[in-house]
């Protein structure tokens, strides 16, 4: 992004970090579910 | 980015659908009643699920752009959720070890385990997403700015707390030292809080739904509310580990004729 780009005083594109966040939430709540269910008590708990 | 046509149904509710009919003949099939759920916590979790569907596709392709930043005003969607949970659970984390301290039940112990951990999950997520959003905004990833600073170290001080956890071997002493290492590791919560208040910042101060346009405030509730179930969920299945483990911890030695 360059000075140019932005001249109207609005903040132009960045779909590229906006497609990283959230990617990135689905990336952590997905692992992060997946560690829980890794070490899940078994047997009787469920 | 293209707008995207209205779908026939929100994804939310196309997933939960799917699960309710999935849930009703896996019961069916084993003779329970239809909308059983092993544990009262995955109803939390499925309507988190379906909740953050809506909430994210809303933030993606529904909500209007921001005056100001245009486009990556979306991220806000993911980041402002993930910092008020972050406090919330970290609150609890301190009331928890509160109420360890002051009755000496276990079962607070392991709420103050499953919540510093959910915690730190949320704060690592709310830490990226910021970062994401401040390379369009502020041209930079990372600054040593007071509001920066003070949460990597609110982060890193909870982080430190389950570090001495692990360390510990004695079940009463682990405990104890969580319990105030989790206490003094909450101040830097309220450090956080103020530090955009007290000292200058390029961070924006706390905003208010008066000052935010409503269809923002809308997107950014809902958004609050699903990962809000879903933390709900996630100590829960957490705290079902920590509980776990000390029911292990407690369990009395095997017999010497069983061990030879």
């Amino acid at each position: 992004m360059t000075p140019e780009t932005v001249g109207s005083g609005v903040i132009q594109g960045g779909w590229e970090y906006i497609y990283a966040a959230y990617a990135l939430s689905w990336v952590m709540l997905i692992g992060y579910t997946a560690s829980l269910w890794f070490r899940a008590p078994r047997g009787g708990e469920e | 980015m293209p707008p995207i046509e209205s779908l026939p149904i929100s994804p939310g509710a196309a997933v939960g659908l799917v699960a309710l009919v999935a849930i009703v003949v896996a019961n069916q099939r084993a003779g329970r009643t239809p909308w059983a759920l092993p544990r009262w916590e995955h109803a939390f979790g499925l309507v988190g699920l379906c909740t953050i569907l809506n909430g994210q596709y809303m933030g993606l392709f529904e909500a209007p752009r921001e005056r100001m930043m245009g486009e990556v005003a979306r991220i806000l969607y993911v980041h402002v959720p993930s910092a008020w949970l972050t406090m919330v659970v970290f609150l609890f984390t301190f009331l928890f070890a509160v109420a360890f301290l002051f009755t000496g039940r276990k079962v607070f112990d392991q709420l103050v385990e499953a919540t510093i951990e959910v915690g730190v999950v949320l704060a690592i997520l709310l830490q990226c997403t910021g970062m994401l959003f401040a390379k369009p905004t502020w041209g930079m990833y990372w600054d040593w700015d007071p509001r920066l600073v003070s949460t990597a170290v609110m982060t890193l001080s909870f982080i430190g707390v389950l570090t001495l956890r692990s360390l510990v071997v004695d079940a009463d002493q682990r405990a104890t030292w969580t319990s105030v290492g989790a206490i003094l590791a909450s101040t830097s919560m309220a450090v956080t809080y103020y530090s955009v208040q007290w000292w200058r910042s390029v961070h924006q101060m706390q905003s208010s739904p008066d000052t935010v346009a409503k269809p923002i405030v809308l997107v950014l509730r809902i958004n609050a509310f699903a990962l809000l179930f879903l933390t709900v969920w996630f100590v829960a299945r957490r705290w079902r580990i920590a509980a776990a483990r000390a029911r292990e911890d407690e369990a009395p030695p095997l017999p010497e004729e069983v061990l030879a």
